[in-house]
């Protein structure tokens, strides 16, 4: 396991602020599965709800496609579902499917777009929208428009979407209308789970794109019952694995991730006695933290973060009501590791483990797209913001980006939590620590 | 506490910074209401999901302002990126591959009669029609307005100077963030479209604007992962892209330089020995 990748993500674990496109390119591929993933296909295909088109198992997500080679490469690998938005990179991700188009057998594939919708957008704007979408992507017609986004039960209604729907279908350049949803980014919105299962029942909607993975099954599990029982196409979006591990430190010979945040400390002014202590306590609080996890990693065998990623996203795959899982696709090494998960199912060993896993996890882990404590904060802290900032920071390593996006934030910070009574932790319905892990991502979001 | 006066300091020059852009000074065009602002924490209540690629390229504000001209309504993007190579690196991410190029700022894109983009300098500039259609000759000269009103220079991010001039295409450059050329080992590079008899067409690239641990992390995995040759006594690595030709890189001057789309290996061998 790579030290450096060890403790980036140990904060994740907690806040659970990864979501799979992201966190899959920081994957560290072995050389022996690199080989293996090159000469594999797409094993598995399921039939997309009321569509009845046979997808993939595995599918192709664009967001910051920039290269047509790329969906080349996951076509030939057998993959037929190409998932893209108007706002993805100002159109170039379609731009980049358009150039792939030629090489591919436009009837043998479903390529789905998104539109994020004002309120009060007519038909004819969406279907100008719409136009300018079949150009970039040099097809005459769009197997599905997603309603991209939307973050309210009213929006599902929104008349110019259905209207402009009706009448594209009526042309032959759209096939099914579709909705996603990550959940509210306000507190008067509505949850993912209100949304997409008024959605599956609204009749109106064909397939949908939902935030899902075994730490945020709840709310996945009502969709995805809706969806079945009206027979809508699902789609699952941003997994969210996590793992934690902590390299020892030795002050002596502290790791590479150790020695930059040592020298962090220092150029803002603390003297090496000082910052070599606050990492000491720092470590050892990740390390104590740790522990009680150890025996669970023993017991199963898991080594690598690879082993817990890919045993995800064949958790996703082996819940037959979620049709394809949708991974951002950014590398041809992130294509080779994929797509050899196709058509795999969990052992009992893996189910158990991350049984266990889950169990263990349930009152650490923050799920994307919830966002329920923040209704209860008097400090109105923007919880999903610093959740991001940690993100930044741990996962990405963009450090002093994120420090300065939460140096931005003012009075707004969590600071506010360390005089709080916690009413975010007691409204939880997860029984997550929330209190806990905005201590935790102030003490990393200002080095102390 | 350093920290923090730091940081008030950075506010303080970054509101002087953006309170000397003067919208209402673009000639010919009328404000329509107030600027929207926007910071990386509201960023997606704007753009939503896009908001993403922006992040990722340093976006740190955004001031929107619609703007009016007989039967035209405009909204007007301005994008502060923090730095020159980031607002670059956007407007590339952004751009339409075959739109038409101007000289506007840096450099600008039109695509009549709903668009046009634009870097100067740390700003990235974006302008959506929202009423009526603007077209090429129009949205060519509000982007020079709106440049006048930018602080800096109209020149390219300096990093570019590192790629060669010889055959290279005008108005070719790129910057991008993570996954050059669909491989996940390179990783921010500028790069560049060139054009030869010889060789035919072919990329040039460069990685810049990394820490030296970083570059020296991508070097090592490049060596580990790629073919190593020599070739005129200089050492190259290299490999195949699919459906793209070969990839191959040096090391000069501590800096790594590569070319891609090569059908040949010779040929590839010895354009990176003509870089060296």
């Amino acid at each position: 396991m790579s030290p450096k990748n060890y403790s980036r993500r140990s904060f994740l674990q907690a806040s659970g602020a990864l979501t799979i496109g992201s966190a899959i390119t920081s994957w560290k591929w072995a050389r022996a599965d690199e080989n293996k993933g090159e000469a594999s296909k797409i094993k598995a295909h399921r039939v997309l709800g009321r569509t009845g088109f046979k997808v993939s198992d595995i599918a192709m997500g664009t967001g910051g496609l920039d290269d047509p080679n790329l969906v080349r490469y996951a076509y030939d690998k057998g993959v037929n579902y190409f998932d893209t938005a108007e706002s993805y990179g100002n159109g170039n991700a379609e731009r980049r499917i358009g150039e792939a188009i030629p090489y591919l057998k436009r009837e043998n594939i479903f390529i789905t777009t998104k539109l994020v919708l004002d309120s009060e957008e007519t038909a004819q704007s969406i279907i100008s929208r719409f136009e300018k979408q079949l150009e970039r992507m040099q097809t005459e017609y769009i197997d599905c428009l997603y309603m991209h986004s939307v973050k309210e039960v009213k929006r599902i209604n929104h008349p110019g979407f259905h209207q402009a729907v009706k009448q594209l279908k009526s042309e032959g350049r759209l096939r099914f209308a579709g909705i996603s949803s990550h959940g509210p980014s306000k507190k008067t919105q509505d949850s993912m789970e209100d949304v997409l299962t008024t959605a599956a029942e609204d009749g109106r909607f064909d397939v949908m794109l939902l935030v899902y993975g075994f730490m945020n099954k709840e709310a996945g599990d009502k969709i995805l019952q809706a969806c079945k029982k009206n027979n809508v196409g699902t789609t699952a979006m941003k997994i969210s694995p996590g793992f934690i591990s902590v390299d020892p430190f030795d002050p002596k010979n502290p790791a590479p991730e150790q020695q930059k945040q040592l020298k962090r400390m220092m150029d803002r002014g603390l003297s090496e006695e000082k910052a070599v202590k606050r990492l000491r306590e720092s470590t050892e609080k990740r390390m104590k933290e740790l522990e009680k996890y150890k025996p669970f990693y023993e017991k199963y065998g898991v080594k690598t973060l690879d082993q817990l990623r890919k045993t995800t996203i064949r958790w996703v795959l082996g819940d037959e009501r979620m049709q394809t899982i949708c991974v951002s696709l950014r590398s041809f090494d992130l294509i080779d590791q994929v797509i050899p998960l196709s058509g795999t199912r969990l052992s009992s060993l893996d189910k158990d483990f991350l049984k266990r896993y889950g169990l263990l996890f349930n009152s650490g882990y923050c799920r994307h797209a919830c966002n329920t404590c923040q209704s209860a904060c008097p400090a109105e802290i923007p919880v999903s913001s610093i959740m991001r900032y940690t993100y930044y920071a741990l996962m990405q390593g963009r450090e002093k980006e994120a420090l300065q996006k939460y140096a931005g934030l003012g009075d707004k910070n969590a600071e506010n939590c360390l005089t709080c009574d916690g009413q975010c932790t007691s409204v939880c319905p997860y029984g997550v620590d929330a209190q806990a892990n905005l201590l935790r991502a102030h003490s990393v979001l200002t080095l102390t | 506490m350093k920290v923090k006066l730091l940081f008030i300091v950075l506010l303080i020059f970054w509101e002087y910074a953006f309170s000397s852009i003067h919208l209402s000074k673009i000639e010919g065009w009328k404000t329509l209401d107030k600027p929207l602002s926007y910071n990386p924490q509201t960023l997606w209540e704007y753009i939503d999901g896009a908001a993403d690629l922006f992040l990722s390229y340093g976006f740190e504000h955004l001031i929107s302002q619609e703007l009016e001209q007989d039967s035209i309504i405009v909204v007007l993007d301005i994008y502060d990126m923090g730095k020159p190579l980031n607002a670059f690196g956007i407007y590339s991410a952004e751009r339409p591959s075959k739109a038409g190029r101007w000289s506007a700022g840096a450099e600008a894109v039109i695509i009549p009669p709903y668009q046009a983009l634009m870097v100067k300098g740390q700003y990235y500039v974006k302008v959506n029609v929202s009423r009526g259609n603007l077209e090429t000759e129009a949205a060519y000269a509000l982007m020079q307005k709106v440049a006048q009103i930018l602080p800096g220079t109209n020149n390219y991010p300096q990093e570019f100077t590192i790629l060669p001039g010889k055959n290279r295409q005008p108005y070719s450059y790129s910057y991008t963030k993570e996954n050059f050329s669909g491989l996940s080992e390179l990783n921010s590079c500028i790069s560049a479209e060139y054009q030869s008899g010889d060789y035919g067409s072919y990329t040039c690239f460069a990685v810049v604007g990394l820490e030296q641990e970083e570059m020296q992390s991508i070097w090592t995995t490049i060596t580990s992962k790629w073919k190593k040759d020599t070739f005129a006594k200089t050492e190259v690595y290299y490999r195949k892209i699919p459906y793209k030709g070969y990839v191959g890189v040096i090391k000069k001057n501590g800096t790594i330089l590569g070319i891609t789309g090569i059908k040949d290996k010779t040929h590839l061998f010895e354009m990176l020995e003509q870089l060296k």
